[in-house]
């Protein structure tokens, strides 16, 4: 709000003497007055509603920018909310103790409560079969080291004649 | 319209009611009118500048925070004023021809001699101190608001304000046969 011309006197009468700000003070006036008595050029009706027009125009288009942004906000903030679950899921995964992240195997295979005794008694007979033959070649390998002992038995006594030999004669004593 | 209805009109404004700038354009287009045909000198600039106002007003009313709203938007048109007296000088230097043209219209609108003169004497003052006239006489603002808009202490303001009104009041006293080209 303008100041009355009282006012702009004292607000000059501090910059001035009371004269010169008097005389500041006149002036004012009298140009305030000389552009009142010009009084400024209207608008026509036509500009006003061609105006009018432009600022609707430019409300729905504000209108929907504002909703575009409200949408890729909502969209940019949905986006980061399932990023960050997944790297938190991700994180978690890759950071379980070992041993944890590992899924416990079933004690017995599946197999084994198969109800089909074909299937089951085909690998148990093969089994059998080869363990009975490696039983048999054992035995072969025993009875064959008996026999060459049993022949064998007086190098196995002269042996030990001699180590006897050795230790009386204490040639170790020096 | 005081201030209470000022300032709910201005909400509806921001809530986007479009009743409500068509209000707002009724309020103020003949005053910001004014403002800009006084400083271009032209009424086809002027009415450019408001419709430009209007529209920037679209999109800058969420950011009125209270105060004078007759401030605030003055304040927006001065500174519209300042642009289009930027691009002005560009586009005259640019299109020389085009200027000349538009002054040749501009001198043939029909005016009464005391309007011809307020021109005339308006348009050889610096634009600082035309803007800062028009500012007081159409926005009202006080010495105290213009300075502090202007970032100037206000005994600045008033010197610039007294020697401007003093220099038109002496340039629109001159008649109209002694005036230089």
């Amino acid at each position: 709000m303008k100041e009355s011309y009282e006012d702009i006197r004292k607000i000059l009468e501090q910059f001035m003497n009371t004269q010169t700000a008097g005389q500041m003070a006149k002036d004012i006036r009298q140009a305030d007055a000389l552009l009142s008595a010009v009084p400024a050029a209207k608008t026509s009706e036509e500009t006003l509603a061609a105006i009018r027009e432009k600022v609707h125009c430019r409300l729905a288009a504000y209108r929907v920018r504002n909703l575009r942004i409200r949408i890729e906000k909502y969209v940019a903030a949905v986006a980061a909310t399932i990023l960050i679950a997944v790297l938190v899921g991700v994180f978690f995964r890759t950071h379980q103790p070992t041993g944890q992240n590992q899924r416990p195997l079933p004690l017995a295979a599946a197999s084994l409560w198969n109800d089909s005794f074909a299937a089951d008694n085909d690998p148990v007979g093969e089994l059998t079969t080869k363990v009975e033959q490696l039983t048999g070649q054992i035995d072969t390998v025993n009875q064959t080291a008996t026999q060459w002992l049993e022949e064998n038995s007086g190098l196995t006594v002269e042996i030990e004649n001699l180590e006897k030999i050795a230790l009386n004669a204490d040639f170790w004593k020096g | 319209m005081d201030s209470e209805q000022l300032k709910l009109l201005i909400d509806k404004c921001k809530a986007g009611q479009a009743g409500a700038f068509d209000q707002l354009i009724a309020l103020y287009a003949d005053r910001c009118f004014g403002f800009f045909y006084r400083l271009s000198g032209h009424r086809q600039t002027a009415e450019d500048l408001l419709s430009e106002l209007f529209i920037k007003l679209v999109e800058k009313i969420g950011s009125w925070d209270g105060g004078s709203f007759d401030n605030w938007i003055f304040t927006i048109a001065g500174n519209l004023f300042k642009d289009s007296l930027r691009a002005d000088y560009r586009r005259k230097r640019l299109l020389q021809e085009k200027a000349e043209q538009l002054q040749t219209q501009e001198e043939s609108e029909p005016r009464n001699d005391l309007e011809d003169k307020l021109h005339w004497a308006l348009k050889r003052l610096e634009p600082e101190i035309a803007e800062l006239i028009m500012m007081r006489f159409y926005a009202d603002f006080s010495f105290k608001e213009l300075a502090k808009m202007r970032n100037e202490p206000i005994g600045t303001t008033l010197c610039k304000m007294h020697r401007g009104l003093k220099k038109l009041r002496e340039m629109m006293e001159v008649p109209e046969k002694q005036r230089p080209v």
